[in-house]
């Protein structure tokens, strides 16, 4: 057992919270302890800023043989989830009142941290899987934390989803782990890069980690588990854990190896549809919290877009990537600085310098999310934008008329929680009954200001942490400030516009898409029918065992020559195949009718 | 002969010499016995320890007696008896403890623990049987040691349940025997050999032998509750905790998974079960298993019964294991022996800790046992969802290897039934751990009892907090060289002659 000290100090990295979370476990309530939790997330910062790049290790004894290590990617992340979860903690501080509720919010919190930093340093799927897991599991202690209905029902919605990810990992894994012959991430791309490409497992690996990154069909528990978490609990959830989908795909996908031009093609696409579909239904939304969901969902579709713009032209990724890095680097900032906003403009806001401050401080992520000139979302997309001209493929064209449309889109959607959160005016304020001075706890605004000076620096930061991007005087030009100012432009008329119209004629009622959209048309249609017939043929079944056993007979046979017909001539591994997938997808439904009432 | 051949006799005989003693011994003598009992677990648990090293180093301890004519009664430790034994004895200490603690003040603890070291010994026995004959032997007398533990009650609903499961492993008894008569008449020799014997002979019988095999394993499987042949376990759920956890987690049901790795391997042998073509039946009844109890377990509100039922269900991922007949899958399957029994006794020792302190039976009786019982609600999720295979817990380690290695035998539908387990073991898991975690409690517990300073006495305490250590660590360095998984590969690098 050789102890190298690399490997001590990126242990450390997840060893830290874990620790004080059984400590916190054994003794709760004790204050000491609660304030030390924030800085948990102190250790892993360090490593980014002390510990030098392409540090692979490996570490014998844990799991079955694991892998740690610290590249480029791993450092951007690590750097500002580390940064998120430092502030989310200290904003916490000054969130929560009884200390009952924050020791129990703390507990899972670190957990979830653990799981969170523990999975960036992860080179190999088995340890990357146990912390995405203990992240995942924990998270729904944090969703849950106000136990009230929609924090239950949202909580339920989001552990059945979070199960279903976990067994689609645990299959794409075993099967990459079957064609590499090693579980560490470099064998793996390399693995899947060189056979045939596996079309199962890219798909599951989409289905598992989509679910994390919220791809459009997978992201109905986002919009309901993001707000009803705590605030501190919705930065995280939206500004880094969402992107550990996006780390999960980009460590496992051989991107920059070879072509896939049919899934290239689908996430492009479906990050498209993502893009467009989170703005239009957030637009509907009237819970802040909500409309900042359904922005995540609209960002990550931009960045599954580039990620599937990687795997169609593949001489491109090196570029793709640092664009990408930049733009969830500032995603993951700015959302969770929005997020806190919403706590801290949740009490009066004295119309004196601190009103000013606080709306420049609010203003400022908004503006780096729509990609203002200046800001590391900026370059992001300018980057993306100077691939698609050498890029050979046909998407490119699509792509490019894209971006601007995002850009569009996504300043209409913060228009739109601009309006939602805006502190009272003057007038109002004075006139309102409510307790005048108290603005929210210390620890609550700092942490935030800290955050939205975090949005400010980010493109100055990635440079600091040795990743080369076009600089910004190369990329800025008249063209680009002019169509930027078309941009918001047409975002403020816009919004203008919509805001005129609502207030002459409000939306119908039935034009209004609940938050969880897609998922509340199967549980009031869908759901209730098959939980029906599924009693009543549950009913039959239990009558006898016998007669169980008979149908099972029936139902195999009958699915296997249903199957049959179909597939006629295909091999019969494929018939298997099939049998399989749809008595999983039935094992799927059982699960999720029987975890539905929890 | 020296000594070191004598001590798989000595495992066998401890147990065995306790029970006499205890039978013979006063029914107030609770000290006495209570010392004799730990005293000879801890003892043969060293001794344990002490062959397990020479196992290891390559030595060979093996001790024989003539038995019939031609026959040998065998008692050998080669690396597969010693997983079981190791686990046996392992749980038996702690289970020991526990019962202490349980039947406290109860009547008729002669009796029990009596039959209950008999039980171990016989189930020592079974792992430490060199031939199938032997086997035989210890296997029928762990069916006859049982019997008492299960109807130890009294009640009306216990006889019913010794009754069933006589029956059933009677019944299955004979149809081994069957097999083991036919088969010697077919070899002449019933030796465990690694790689089995089989494979030399005439093909002319092979016909034959898949006649032995279905017996064998038919027999076997009553005890392993193989679906349709598992009815009689959850009758015998009526039985004590204890008795519960160690028929679950180590001695019944684990005798006859361990009986059918052996017939697999040591008779048959892994290639020539595969050329006579029995091994993907195998697969698929180990299959439906899995799948059928789970969705049995669903419906059960009854605490022990869903369990019992996740046992059934669980203990044929062994069996698979076995019959996707490759070796990694091997390693997945013979592992779960040791995960399956760690993590289920701990499931039982938390249900017992729920009936014996609050008077809890049914999962709708635990409304927030969580905040009354942190410890054992602690150790209860950890078993949990060490059943789900959640890494980096010990079920996720056998589920890994079965995954695998059903990919690498080309099997690859059986990772869909690893897969729609998983997600039945988090369907009717995960409601358990809610309930008793985030609901309020509905009022008054149904029969509450104050034992000891903390939430339950220390004797129910501490073995489930123990074994639900060994779930995180057996899974957190399963890759160790004296882990359950180290272990296994050892003993699969011999099966398969690599």
């Amino acid at each position: 057992m050789n102890f190298d000290l690399n490997t001590l100090f990126l242990l450390a990295v997840p060893s830290f919270p874990l620790l004080l979370a059984f400590i916190l476990m054994l003794k709760p309530l004790t204050k000491t302890v609660i304030l030390l939790a924030p800085w948990m997330a102190l250790p892993s910062l360090l490593l980014v800023l002390l510990m030098p790049v392409d540090i692979t290790t490996e570490v014998p004894w844990l799991l079955l043989g694991s892998f740690v290590g610290l590249n480029e990617m791993v450092k951007v992340f690590l750097f500002f989830t580390s940064i998120l979860w430092l502030s989310g903690g200290i904003y916490a501080l000054g969130y929560f009142e009884s200390i009952e509720k924050k020791s129990t919010f703390f507990i899972w919190f670190l957990l979830a941290m653990a799981g969170n930093l523990g999975l960036i340093i992860a080179q190999d799927m088995v340890l990357f899987y146990t912390f995405f897991s203990l992240m995942s599991l924990a998270s729904y202690g944090l969703v849950i934390h106000s136990k009230s209905f929609e924090a239950l029902r949202a909580g339920r919605i989001y552990i059945i989803l979070v199960i279903i990810g976990e067994i689609i990992l645990f299959v794409a894994f075993t099967m990459m782990m079957a064609s590499a012959d090693s579980v560490a991430f470099t064998a793996v791309r390399a693995a899947l890069a060189n056979t045939d490409v596996n079309n199962v497992i890219i798909a599951l690996l989409l289905l598992g980690f989509g679910i994390k990154a919220g791809i459009i069909g997978l992201h109905v528990w986002l919009p309901l588990a993001h707000p009803v978490a705590p605030t501190p609990a919705s930065a995280i959830l939206s500004g880094a854990m969402i992107a550990t989908g996006l780390l999960g795909l980009m460590q496992v996908l051989p991107l920059g190896k070879v072509e896939l031009p049919f899934w290239g093609s689908f996430m492009i696409v479906t990050g498209m549809i993502s893009t467009f579909y989170g703005v239009l239904v957030g637009l509907l939304q009237n819970n802040a919290k909500t409309v900042l969901a359904y922005s995540s969902i609209s960002s990550m579709g931009v960045m599954i877009m580039a990620i599937g713009l990687g795997l169609v032209s593949p001489e491109l990724w090196a570029l793709i990537l640092v664009a990408i890095l930049l733009y969830v680097l500032q995603h993951g900032f700015a959302k969770a600085a929005l997020f806190l906003a919403v706590g801290v403009f949740s009490k009066p806001i004295p119309p004196n310098i601190t009103r000013f401050v606080f709306i420049l401080a609010l203003l400022i992520p908004v503006l780096s999310l729509v990609g203002a000139p200046f800001t590391s979302a900026f370059i992001a997309k300018k980057m993306l934008d100077a691939q698609l001209y050498v890029s050979l493929s046909s998407w490119a064209t699509w792509v490019q008329v894209f971006i601007p449309w995002s850009s569009l889109a996504s300043s209409l959607l913060l228009a739109r929680f601009l309006y939602i959160v805006w502190p009272k005016t003057k007038k109002e304020y004075k006139t309102s009954n409510l307790e005048k001075d108290i603005l929210v706890p210390k620890s609550m605004w700092m942490s935030w200001l800290f955050l939205v000076f975090m949005v400010a620096l980010s493109p100055m930061i990635v440079w600091f942490l040795g990743i080369k991007t076009s600089s910004m005087a190369e990329l800025m030009s008249l063209k680009a400030l002019i169509s930027f100012s078309i941009t918001i432009g047409a975002a403020i008329l816009l919004s203008y516009i919509v805001w005129y119209i609502t207030k002459r004629y409000p939306i119908p009622k039935y034009l209004k898409i609940p938050a969880g959209d897609l998922l509340i048309a199967v549980e009031i249609y869908i759901l209730p029918s098959i939980t029906k017939n599924l009693a009543t043929s549950v009913e039959t079944l239990q009558n006898s065992s016998q007669s169980l056993e008979a149908h099972l007979k029936t139902a195999i046979d009958s699915g296997s020559s249903f199957a049959g017909c179909y597939i006629g001539e295909l091999d019969k591994k494929l018939k298997q195949w099939t049998i399989a997938i749809v008595l999983l997808l039935t094992i799927m439904l059982i699960f999720i009718l029987f975890t539905w009432r929890l | 002969m020296n000594f070191d051949n004598w001590i798989p006799l000595l495992i066998v005989i401890i147990p065995l010499f306790v029970a006499v003693f205890i039978f013979a011994l006063a029914e107030d003598k609770t000290k006495t016995r209570s010392v004799l009992n730990i005293g000879a677990s801890l003892f043969s648990l060293s001794l344990v320890g002490f062959m397990l090293w020479g196992v290891s180093s390559g030595h060979h301890y093996e001790i024989r007696f003539s038995f019939l004519p031609g026959l040998d009664l065998v008692l050998r430790a080669d690396s597969l008896s010693m997983l079981f034994v190791t686990l046996s004895s392992a749980l038996w200490m702690l289970t020991t403890v526990y019962a202490i603690g349980y039947l406290e003040g109860s009547p008729y603890r002669s009796r029990f623990f009596g039959f209950f070291s008999l039980c171990v010994s016989a189930t020592l026995g079974v792992a430490l049987a060199g031939n199938l004959i032997t086997f035989l032997l210890f296997y029928e007398l762990l069916t006859l040691a049982t019997y008492p533990l299960i109807v130890h009650r009294g009640t009306k609903k216990a006889r019913k349940a010794g009754r069933v499961y006589l029956m059933y492993t009677l019944t299955g008894g004979a149809l081994l025997l069957l097999g083991t008569v036919l088969l010697y008449s077919l070899t002449g020799t019933l030796e465990f050999v690694a790689g089995g014997f089989l494979s030399a002979l005439d093909s002319a019988y092979h016909s034959l032998f898949v006649l032995v095999f279905i017996l064998l394993v038919m027999g076997l499987g009553v005890k392993a509750a193989i679906v349709p042949l598992h009815g009689w376990l959850l009758q015998s759920m009526v039985a004590p905790a204890p008795v519960s956890s160690l028929l679950h987690a180590v001695a019944v049901v684990k005798a006859g998974a361990f009986g059918i790795i052996r017939v697999v391997y040591d008779i048959f042998g892994i290639e020539f079960s595969v050329t006579l073509g029995v091994t993907l039946p195998l697969a698929i009844i180990a299959s439906i298993t899995i799948i059928y109890a789970s969705i049995r377990a669903l419906f059960q509100d009854g605490l022990k019964a869903r369990l019992a039922y996740s046992t059934v269900s669980q203990v044929s991922y062994i069996i698979l294991g076995v019959a996707i007949a490759g070796p990694i899958a091997a390693v997945g399957g013979v592992v779960h022996l040791v995960h399956q029994g760690v993590t289920k006794i701990t499931l039982f020792f938390c249900a017992g800790n729920f009936a014996e302190t609050l008077g809890i039976h049914n999962i709708s009786q635990m409304h927030g046992v969580g905040r009354r019982m942190p410890w054992t609600m602690t150790a209860f999720t950890i078993g949990a969802l060490g059943m789900i295979g959640i890494p980096p817990l010990a079920g996720f380690i056998s589920k890994w290897y079965l995954g695998l290695g059903a990919l690498e035998a080309g099997q690859s539908w059986v990772l869909w039934v690893l897969a729609g387990s998983s997600l039945l073991n988090a369907a009717y898991f995960l409601p358990v751990l809610y309930v008793a975690w985030l609901k309020k409690p509905k009022g008054d517990w149904p029969a509450e009892q104050k034992l000891g300073k903390y939430e339950t006495s220390l004797l129910l305490l501490v073995p489930p907090l123990i074994t639900a250590l060994f779930v995180v660590l057996l899974g957190l360095f399963a890759s160790l060289s004296f882990s359950a998984l180290a272990w296994t590969e050892f003993i699969i690098s011999k099966e398969f002659l690599l």
